[in-house]
């Protein structure tokens, strides 16, 4: 048996998926318990090692896979409640920190407090040492000075040091030598590096992702140490994996040597869920992946097969630094609050009802209506349906929220309202959407919407239709796309080299396949070690570069193959045409200036087809009725309800219906078409 | 039907199709503003991000704003005046598929540089929209490469003056103008290419409304978009209201008028009368260089401050906009007559302009009036030629930029750059300059003291170093507010102000006034202080444990922890906190009366004075010739 787990963790629930190599699979929810993280975990294995009729033990026996993402990084950053870390720097840039670019957000609030710096400036301390942009030694390393700051650090019982220093991309030795003087006063701290983190240009971003990874490291350095144990006291013969920023996972040790992968891991799991689901539609590289939660609603997307990527996210205002699974987020989910503002306009968001108190019909004394209380109202989701009936929603408490703060302020009668708060966190969404598609020069319409979370189902249909989307899956296992997607996502680690150079220069061919190759062998090496063989490791390389004198940098996948003027003829072709695609010209007299060399090194084994055991016989009959509010028509119509447990695969039903499974209740709007797929998704092709 | 709306307009909408179309007008100014900035080639659209995004409609009275993306704070409020222009000289010849363009200063474009392009939108052959977006071009073809020139004498020095000019003919691009205009300015291939990029982004906006005209009809998108400007101007008058009526008079100075003349006065009389404000500037003489400014200068600077006195959620359109306007005195460096030069209007003296406003209004609320903000200045362009491979370079720094003005309730923000941008400029990494021009940088940090104090301290400023390793380097700034620094209110004390030397090998230093042109020798160095924003509040109020953080960081001196925070602290690393010295100490100094604006006096900025040695010497906006007859 090789069964694959995924457990994410977030802010409500704590979803567990397990995939069984037969292809079935389950899902199961709980309650997050974020003073005890692990406790959740063993009550989520537990729940669904009951549904299987065995023991936590022998599931963990099981498994081959057992992703984790965790939260506890992000949350650390977002709370500020993390270690005292300090940093040192090469004097005269202590502020590199405080200043960062610019670019004050809001630029008509005066009000806004700037969020404080990570580390206070008295713990940030500027060592003599200075390299030059060629590598030259313009000023040697002041070991005295470093022997100093750290003994000055030390006083103040620092729990982790970072190193920063100037250039360290192009000669890490002053920043190696001064890491061994800090270890050597301070043995029990963390020493980090930033030619380590973030071997990139650019030293707001290297020292930004040097420190995060300082402040983070000690917090989740015991937490998944104590989880690597308990996995391992629970009978799992293999190490289990953690969630990355990047959609890879990778082993405990792995991660402590770059903390800051660990930030922002759990969405970036959802390009993999996506992939993995739609080999079905129409465009299976092609997706558009969204998780209506309870808070928020993200979005990411697959273009061409890959996940698109930033190296510019920020987490708490603080840039990351590393690449990452691009994913907007913007607050609008089940918890999102409707409110009506001082110009007596209706507005939904981006405050959230979270899970305490929640929304007003969780009756846990949430008394503002939310998203789900309209969901509720218009008939959309079934009281006794939500988490597979485990926790009843309390109908009368909704209205009475939507009455008194939407419908009697405005005129309206209260199912009025409810469409109204419906329409506008559609409205939202659709934005959001837009942002990361049309605003990006991507044709919406080019592509299938992935839907996910536990709000997802009620409105992927309509999203999809008012960015003239033709189809939509919605996976069986939508209440917990992320913690699938962990179950069936690739180890992955990646690495990058600074190698400035121009296309058309001289000697550059030797210069870069030596940089490859050594970038390849630490891939291959590392990948043997997790115990992936040659046919199961696999490489993408990337240039980051932009035409000389530009501002924006663009990344382009690189071929396979050796280096050499042919190559990199070809380089500037696709260099040309993506820049025409993303940026609508290109320069095509002009060579690329080349900055970042990456390589991306994944190893994987293929994950079971999910399939449902039964195939449809054409008896799928509704069990029941109820009037429901339906955006495609602005109107409430009569509805057939079907149970999810009773579909099988080849089904096909169409709108207006409503399905409710266990962790989300899909919406079908009058004339499109849900048909089940094999693995017991939910296809619907929009009726536009 | 029961409803609290006041306004009875605005109950004839329904609220959820109200919200939706907001939403999408909002979105279509974000998806322009973005396609301008992915598409434009130089770095002054691109990266410093001096440009913005707006649609106007076209209504009987003349166009008015429907929305304008968050970009640059000093393109508010001056559009709807040039768009007139367009519309009084074409007339019944404004057609589907046209696209205009025009950069005149003397018909209502803020300054040459900024080139204007509006795009009119037809929907079922009737013309409802303007789609509009104005960039700020590296060059206009003036007397000297640089877009701004402050000397210049008259408007005929600073490059190409386009007046409303046809572009686009019904879709099809006159190949005859685009030529004429790059033919008159510098880099063609660059300009072109941000020409292009603006052209995109009216026409993104364009399909994007054409659409939602689809959806809902055009004439209900009309009157949604006539909706939504009552609706703003139904929450900004109730906001104005809270404003006491009254007529309030502020006065600043600005370091100079770029060709001799300093600390020339800026004055300003709002007079507010129930949701009206009406702001009337008057000033020392005008320019006999650049620093003119004009009225879409005036519009906007007399517009900003009003617009974050309320609620940054009120959407930015007409039905707030119409609230505010602005004329000056003739005969003043705030009104530039035909035909004067005015190229540097968007700083100089727009900065002082803005602050004036907060200065007049400080008395009636002081809860709503930030403290003064850096002002342009602290923006470097460096040139020359690499003497290891012969090749000229140059570029225009951000790095050194200055904070913002505190806030009640906020501290400063540093790397302002120039309160025009109030934060929308964006500065290179330290290793990426290094790595494109043959400088280094020495330093570039906070300066201890560089701000203002107060219950809320301003954004830092900091201490820059730049040297030239591969041969000599021009240096030409622009700009002010170091004479005269960022202004304290409300008991908060006013910045540091700061400056500019260069260092000789010899060790002797040439300080110059933030304004000029000068030469870097190799082994010599820049180095600019760029001022923090002023202080907001008594800073005897300020929480004496955020005091004691800020000395133990270096914000602030020791002394400015004892005599003006009354803040007294030990002498060890994490300089605990004296309680009961702190508590006598600010019990004296509350008996010092602070004014409400500080200071008081022009050319109160004391940096030079303090930094200035024995062997220095100092030049009032020099020009390279001078510095190299000198020395």
């Amino acid at each position: 048996m090789s069964n694959r787990i995924g457990i994410d963790i977030g802010g409500t629930f704590t979803d567990v998926v397990l995939l069984q190599d037969n292809g079935q699979f389950h899902v199961y929810k709980e309650d997050s318990t974020p003073d005890e993280p692990l406790r959740a975990i063993n009550q989520g294995l537990a729940g669904i090692a009951a549904e299987i009729d065995t023991s936590v033990e022998s599931l963990l026996k099981s498994t081959e896979f057992l992703v984790h993402g965790q939260t506890m990084a992000t949350n650390a950053l977002i709370q500020r409640n993390g270690p005292v870390v300090g940093l040192l720097c090469t004097e005269g840039f202590r502020d590199v920190l405080h200043l960062g670019r610019g670019a004050k957000p809001e630029r008509f609030n005066v009000h806004l407090q700037k969020p404080e710096d990570f580390i206070p400036r008295y713990l940030r301390l500027g060592i003599p040492e200075r390299i030059g942009a060629d590598g030259t030694i313009v000023k040697a390393l002041d070991e005295d000075a470093v022997r100093e700051a750290a003994r000055a650090l030390g006083q103040h019982d620092v729990k982790a040091v970072a190193v920063a220093f100037l250039w360290s991309i192009v000669d890490a030795s002053h920043e190696k030598r001064a890491a061994e003087i800090v270890q050597e006063e301070l043995p029990q701290v963390d020493v980090i590096c930033s030619s380590d983190i973030l071997p990139e240009i650019r030293e707001w971003e290297r020292t930004s992702s040097t420190i995060l990874s300082a402040y983070i490291a000690p917090i989740i350095g015991d937490y998944l140490r104590a989880f690597e144990a308990e996995m391992a006291k629970g009978g799992m013969p293999y190490r289990p994996l953690i969630m990355q920023v990047n959609g890879g996972c990778a082993a405990v040790p792995d991660l402590l040597a770059r903390p800051v992968n660990a930030v922002a891991s759990g969405p970036a799991a959802g390009p993999a869920a996506g992939a993995h689901y739609a080999s079905t539609t129409k465009s299976p590289d092609r997706l558009i992946v969204v998780d209506m939660g309870g808070t928020s609603f993200d979005v990411c997307l697959l273009r061409d097969g890959e996940a698109v990527m930033s190296s510019d996210i920020k987490v708490a205002n603080q840039p990351i630094g590393v690449n990452g699974v691009e994913v907007l987020s913007v607050g609008a989910g089940g918890g999102s609050i409707a409110w009506i503002d001082s110009g007596n306009s209706l507005r939904v968001g981006p405050r959230s009802a979270g899970s305490q108190p929640g929304p007003a019909c969780y009756g846990r004394g949430g008394v503002e209506p939310a998203v789900t209380d309209a969901n509720l109202v218009t008939g959309r989701m079934a009281a006794g349906a939500f988490l597979g009936g485990r926790r009843a929603l309390d109908m009368d408490l909704a209205v009475k929220a939507i009455e008194s703060y939407i419908a009697t302020p405005l005129g309206l009668d209260v199912n009025t309202a409810a469409a109204g708060i419906v329409t506008i966190v559609n409205s939202n969404m659709a934005t959001a959407i837009r942002a990361v598609s049309i605003e990006r020069g991507i044709d919406p319409r080019d592509y299938v919407m992935v839907a996910g979370g536990g709000a997802g189902g009620l409105h992927a249909a309509e999203l999809a239709r008012m960015l003239n989307i033709g189809e939509v899956l919605i996976p069986r296992s939508a209440g917990g796309l992320c913690a699938f997607g962990m179950a069936v996502t690739p180890v992955r680690h990646d690495y990058v080299r600074l190698a400035h150079c121009y296309s058309n220069g001289d000697g550059v061919p030797d210069r870069i396949n030596g940089v490859f190759k050594e970038l390849m062998d630490e891939g291959r090496a590392h990948l043997e070690s997790d115990g992936f063989n040659a046919s199961e490791i696999h490489f993408t390389r990337h240039l980051e570069g932009r035409y000389p004198g530009q501002v924006h940098n663009l990344t382009v996948p690189l071929p396979d193959g050796e280096i050499d003027d042919k190559f990199l003829r070809k380089l500037e072709t696709e260099f040309h045409a993506e820049h025409d695609k993303r940026f609508t010209y290109a320069m095509r007299d002009q060579p690329v200036e080349c900055l970042h060399w990456r390589v991306t090194a994944t190893g994987s084994r293929p994950a079971p087809e999910g399939r449902l055991a039964r195939q449809s016989d054409g008896s799928i009959k509704p069990t029941g009725h109820r009037t429901a509010y339906m955006a495609s028509v602005n109107s409430e119509v009569t509805t057939e309800i079907y149970q999810g447990d009773d579909l099988a695969a080849g089904d096909k039903i169409t709108g207006p219906a409503i399905v409710e499974f266990a962790t989300t209740t899909v919406v079908v709007n009058p004339d499109d078409v849900l048909v089940v797929q094999a693995d017991g998704s939910s296809l619907l092709t929009i009726a536009l | 039907m029961a409803t609290v709306m006041q306004d009875e307009s605005i109950s004839d909408f329904d609220p959820i199709t109200f919200s939706v179309i907001r939403n999408r007008f909002e979105a279509i100014g974000q998806e322009m503003t973005l396609a301008m900035e992915q598409t434009a080639w130089t770095s002054v659209i691109a990266l410093a991000r001096d440009y913005s995004c707006m649609i106007y409609d076209a209504h009987e009275t003349g166009p008015r704003q429907v929305t304008m993306a968050e970009c640059l704070p000093i393109h508010c409020n001056s559009i709807r005046t040039l768009l007139m222009e367009v519309v009084a000289t074409f007339e019944d010849d404004i057609h589907d598929g046209d696209v205009y363009m025009a950069n005149d200063p003397y018909r209502g474009n803020t300054h040459v540089p900024d080139l204007v392009t509006a795009q009119p939108v037809f929907v079922n052959g009737k013309h409802v929209f303007w789609t509009v977006a104005r960039g700020h071009q590296l060059d206009c073809g003036a007397a000297e490469a640089s877009s701004i020139v402050p000397a210049a004498r008259t408007i005929f020095q600073e490059g190409i003056v386009i007046p409303p000019t046809k572009l686009v003919d019904r879709g099809k691009e006159r190949h005859d103008i685009v030529a004429l205009y790059l033919s008159n300015v510098r880099y063609r291939d660059a300009l072109h290419g941000d020409l292009r990029a603006q052209l995109g982004a009216c026409g993104v906006a364009r399909k994007g409304l054409i659409e939602l005209c689809e959806q809902y009809g055009r004439d209900e998108v009309m009157r949604y978009s006539d909706g939504l400007m009552d609706y703003a101007d139904h929450r900004a008058t109730e906001q104005f209201k809270n404003i006491p009526d009254g007529v309030y008079f502020g006065e600043t100075w600005t370091d100079t008028d770029g060709n001799g003349a300093v600390d020339v006065p800026i004055k300003a009389t709002v007079t507010k009368k129930g949701a009206d404000i009406q702001v009337q500037y008057d000033g020392g003489p005008p320019s006999t260089g650049s620093f003119n400014a004009t009225h879409a200068v005036r519009m906007a600077t007399a517009t900003i401050p009003f617009l974050y006195y309320i609620d940054p959620d009120i959407p930015h359109n007409h039905g707030v906009l119409q609230h505010i306007t602005a004329d000056a005195e003739s005969g003043t460096i705030c009104k530039a007559e035909y035909p004067a030069a005015c190229g540097g209007a968007t700083t100089n003296p727009a900065d002082p302009m803005h602050e004036v406003i907060n200065i007049a209004m400080a008395e009636a609320i002081p809860d709503l009036v930030p403290a003064g903000s850096c002002h342009a200045g602290h923006l470097p362009n460096f040139s020359g030629i690499d003497n290891r491979n012969g090749k000229e370079w140059g570029c225009m720094l951000f790095t050194s930029m200055g904070g913002s003005g505190a806030a009640k309730g906020a501290d400063g923000w540093p790397m302002i750059g120039t309160i025009a941008g109030m934060g929308g400029l964006t500065s290179a990494s330290i290793e990426e300059t290094e790595l494109l021009y043959p400088l280094r940088i020495d330093f570039n940090e906070v300066e201890t003291d560089s701000i203002g104090l107060g219950q809320w301290i301003g954004g830092a400023g900091t201490r820059t170093r730049y040297r030239p390793i591969a041969g000599e380097m021009e240096a030409v700034s622009f700009g002010e507010g170091s004479r005269n620094p960022p202004h304290g209110v409300n008991g908060g004390t006013m910045s540091a102000g700061g400056g500019i030397y260069i260092e000789h090998t010899d060790g002797k230093r040439t300080f110059t006034s933030v304004a000029g042109q000068t030469m870097v020798r190799e082994g010599e160095s820049w180095t600019g202080y760029s001022s923090g924003g002023g202080g907001w509040g008594h800073p005897c109020d300020r929480d004496a444990e955020l005091v004691r953080r800020n000395l133990r960081d270096g914000i602030i001196s020791e002394e400015s922890a004892r005599d003006i925070f009354g803040v007294i602290c030990k002498d060890d690393f994490e300089r605990t906190l004296d309680v009961a010295a702190t508590e006598k100490r600010r019990q004296e100094l509350r008996k010092i009366e602070r004014p409400m604006i500080d200071p008081t006096e022009p050319g109160a900025g004391k940096w030079m004075d303090r930094n200035v040695r024995e062997g220095d010497r100092y030049l009032e906006a020099p020009t390279i010739a001078e510095h190299f007859n000198d020395n």
